[in-house]
């Protein structure tokens, strides 16, 4: 018989953000478990709302089919005595259930054993969900999970009904303290008391009449309806925020609008300051004619509108823009410029000065990099001085939402100040990107401070015994390198990271982290590259070379990664670590000698690899590096004959040395592009990450 | 509410999450912020953890919001026009004191004295608990905690030297909070 089965966890409000994850994550987990359970079913409909994750399966079986098993049991020659069964064989066919007759003997690679034989009943659906529903609950994967009663049941928010109905069938479980019933709530206050579900096919419906659309894409089908409406209403236009609207959708179960206006004088205020105000927290949507924002909001609600309402959204921003607006008017009292000196009230790193020390140092870094990148020196040290300025003001130190706007509020305040505005940019810029998707900074100066102000937090943090640790980092560094990380690339800038390191370290009179911070850099850098889809070992093998040239170590990475396609790839790279491992340890300098090549292969290799030295040099300084790999290929061929033909450690140390000079010359070459010897091949099965560090 | 005179259905009552935390007391739970028409008029939090210790009993704490809540019934915009009773106002009782300490919290609080208070407390809190004075070395935590939030104010703790005191007064939480029960329980 099949029916349809539905399933509805109705919960206490879910967090927003988790809702679409989980009814998936859901539905994909009840599916694959009735599949392995081998049961039948059609298609799947989802619901999901703050207050209820539900699932309708049509075409649902009852019953899995029975199937005949046969059980092993003990060796033969124990449980059967003269063709009888012994006392051990007669347990063992109890012990399993299996009915008297049921058992046979069978030849097995170990022996002969007896065998029972008997048919397995198939579970019913509510065997089934019994034996299976809580473990599905409890792996839907919620960012976090907590306890409110002493079940020991886990959920992103408590669980408060289950309904569990099999067609116009109850099925009865127990979820925690919770027992499957045919009752359902509606909207919170719109409806009034439990719904009773009669069959399946009601559920939908009864639910609508109380106040509830199920279908989360159907709630954010409504809310860009009615968005678009009071754009067109107000003679503008609602910018429809993907995050805001599908995270607004997942508030409400009944979605409605009111429209609130605020007065013209807000819009005083800079734009990022009312967005805030708006979306931060109340999630309201802002709304916008030709780029500049209107005096209205729309706000999705969760019942019927009425003026009330209306008034009181709009008393709760409004208060939120005079917070604002006082900041701005108190903040405007104190030239931005003027402003530098406060920075000393300001610690930065308990033990490490205030934030203008942090600029102090910060100059050094840049005086240094003056003549190794190329950027405007002059105007960098300006911006230097204005970068931070903005974390003295109100807006910034007290303003909570707006804290966020580190930079933005800067350049605001620096324009309204007369102050250049490319200047400004660059105060609005130094932050970016501010995560690994953000948008990157236009001027190259911004780049500058941005990094330099990225290490000497990092330093900072080594110096602290902060560093990073598994999920633990307080003072946010991965981020910063990544950040540093994507500004290298993005600029192409070549920066002598050692070196600057190394002020760093006369500047805190401690060079100790050094080390680490290094080997942080390359572990962020494996990380970002493989973002990006290159494995860590591919990574490894380019920073040897470009360490300080992330975009060129990334390009090569890439082009490496094309190569690896290729038949000889392997070949080529076993080669490099076989010559790798010769020379491992050994100081070998100087070019060989070729009045002491006694083969002609040693002959060959050296002259090709000449060749092939100057054409792998020109093709680098071009930046064709699929030809640096192509020509490298073509050496793979000379580099085999030598190691079939000729004994590198041959008895006559003078043969020898030249030997090893020629496989050095050759190392030399590849390194050029990357150390291929520490790529990992397919089938090697030593941890290189280990071995290597 | 509806016994406060709120007409809940006449209003847009949402729970919006927002877990609570409070880094320094190792406390931490799952909960909302209610909203009455877009204002937060209370926070509902089911505690998990208290002093870096799972609970097994689970309090839900019900925070703050009373102003709010008569603001609202009273229909005013500002919390100093809130009737206490018989006519008087919020302000006509608490406006000098909110004043006065927003000038100490925000102005007049002396940093170098609290660094100084905080690095005292936290030294105090170790001596204490090493007799098993517990009571007093936790009121020594919830003093550090207290510095802790005045300097916050006065933004003489950067955004990133908070997480190092946060931690500092974390662990004085856990540790009292542990040897609590290993003597208690």
């Amino acid at each position: 018989m099949v029916r349809d089965l539905l399933i509805e966890i109705g919960t206490e409000e879910i967090p927003a953000v988790e809702i679409d994850e989980a009814i998936e994550s859901f539905c994909e987990l009840f599916k694959v478990s009735l599949k392995n359970n081998g049961f039948d079913f059609g298609e799947i409909k989802k619901f999901s709302t703050p207050r209820r994750l539900s699932l309708i399966i049509y075409n649902l079986e009852e019953k899995q089919k029975d199937k005949e098993v046969e059980i092993k049991g003990p060796p033969a020659s124990s449980a059967i005595k003269d063709g009888k069964l012994t006392e051990q064989g007669e347990k063992f066919l109890k012990s399993k259930g299996i009915s008297k007759g049921d058992y046979f003997v069978r030849k097995t690679d170990k022996g002969e054993f007896l065998f029972g034989r008997k048919i397995e009943k198939g579970l019913t659906i509510d065997e089934f969900l019994i034996a299976n529903l809580k473990k599905i609950l409890s792996s839907i994967g919620f960012k976090k999970l907590m306890r409110w009663d002493d079940s020991g049941i886990l959920f992103s928010r408590p669980i408060r009904w289950i309904i569990c109905l099999y067609g116009d069938r109850l099925i009865n479980l127990e979820i925690g303290k919770i027992i499957s019933s045919n009752k359902t709530y509606g909207h919170r206050f719109l409806s009034k008391g439990a719904i009773v579900i009669k069959n399946v096919d009601e559920y939908e419906k009864k639910l609508r009449e109380n106040f509830v659309i199920p279908s989360k894409e159907e709630r954010r089908e409504i809310i860009i309806k009615l968005l678009n409406e009071a754009g067109e209403k107000l003679g503008g236009r609602i910018v429809l925020k993907e995050d805001l609207i599908e995270e607004v959708k997942n508030l409400v179960e009944y979605p409605q609008m009111v429209i609130g206006e605020i007065k013209e004088e807000f819009l005083s205020l800079p734009k990022e300051v009312i967005e805030t105000a708006m979306e931060s927290h109340q999630r309201y949507f802002p709304v916008e004619r030709d780029g500049k924002l209107l005096p209205f909001f729309v706000s999705i609600i969760n019942t019927i509108p009425n003026d009330e309402i209306k008034k009181n959204n709009e008393n709760v921003l409004i208060a939120r823009l005079e917070d604002a607006k006082f900041y701005y008017q108190e903040d405007r009292k104190i030239r931005f410029e003027n402003r530098y000196n406060m920075l000393d009230d300001i610690t930065y790193q308990e033990g490490f000065g205030s934030i203008k020390d942090k600029i102090e140092r910060m100059k050094k870094l840049i005086d240094f990099l003056k003549v190794k990148i190329n950027f405007d020196f002059e105007k960098t040290l300006k911006a230097l001085n204005l970068c931070k300025l903005d974390l003295t003001t109100l807006m910034i130190r007290d303003g909570k939402e707006f804290t966020g706007l580190e930079g933005i509020i800067g350049y605001y305040y620096a324009v309204e100040n007369g102050i250049d505005k490319d200047l400004a940019e660059i105060i609005r810029e130094h932050y970016l990107p501010r995560s690994f998707d953000d948008e990157l900074p236009e001027r190259i100066e911004s780049a500058i401070i941005g990094i330099i102000d990225r290490l000497d937090i990092i330093y900072i943090g080594f110096l602290k015994g902060l560093k990073p640790t598994g999920s633990k980092d307080p003072l946010g560094l991965k981020n910063s390198a990544n950040g540093i990380i994507s500004l290298l690339l993005h600029f192409k800038i070549k920066l002598p990271i050692e070196e600057l390191l190394e002020i760093l370290g006369n500047i805190f009179k401690n060079t100790e982290p050094i080390e680490d911070i290094k080997f942080f850099f390359n572990e962020r850098m494996e990380r970002y590259f493989e973002r990006l889809g290159i494995p860590y070992d591919i990574t490894d093998a380019v920073l040897k070379t470009d360490a300080n040239e992330v975009y060129k170590a990334l390009r090569k990475a890439k082009e490496l990664m094309k190569f690896k396609e290729k038949k000889e790839y392997e070949k080529l790279i076993i080669s490099q670590k076989r010559v790798s491992n010769i020379l491992r340890g050994l100081e070998v300098k100087g070019e060989p000698d070729e009045g002491l090549f006694c083969e002609e292969e040693e002959k060959r290799l050296f002259e090709e690899s000449k060749r092939v030295e100057k054409d792998v040099v020109r093709y680098l300084e071009k930046e064709e590096y699929d030809s640096v790999l192509k020509t490298l290929l073509n050496l793979q061929v000379f580099i085999d004959q030598f190691f079939d033909k000729v004994l590198v450690m041959h008895k006559d140390e003078r043969l020898k040395i030249n030997r090893l000079r020629l496989l050095n010359f050759i190392r030399e070459i590849f390194l050029k592009y990357a150390d291929f010897s520490l790529i990992v091949l397919e089938g090697e099965k030593d941890d290189k990450r280990n071995n290597n560090k | 509410m509806r016994y406060l005179g709120i007409d809940i259905d006449k209003h847009d009552i949402r729970f919006v999450q927002d877990d609570w935390e409070s880094p320094t007391l190792g406390a931490w739970g799952l909960g909302w912020e209610v909203w009455l028409d877009g204002l937060e008029i209370t926070q509902f939090t089911y505690f998990q953890q208290v002093g870096g210790i799972e609970l097994d009993l689970i309090p839900c704490e019900l925070t703050y919001g009373l102003e709010r809540i008569t603001m609202f019934i009273d229909n005013v915009k500002s919390v100093f026009d809130m009737e206490i009773g018989a006519g008087i106002k919020w302000k006509d009782l608490n406006r000098d004191i909110e004043y006065q300490w927003c000038v100490y919290n925000f102005n007049e609080s002396n940093g170098d004295m609290l660094f100084r208070l905080f690095q005292d407390y936290e030294k105090e809190f170790y001596r204490l608990l090493e007799k098993d004075l517990i009571y007093p070395a936790y009121d020594f935590v919830v003093k550090s905690s207290h510095i802790f939030n005045l300097l916050d104010a006065r933004g003489l703790i950067s955004q990133k030297e908070r997480g190092g005191y946060i931690l500092r007064i974390r662990k004085m939480a856990k540790k009292v909070a542990t040897r609590w029960l290993e003597i208690y329980s």
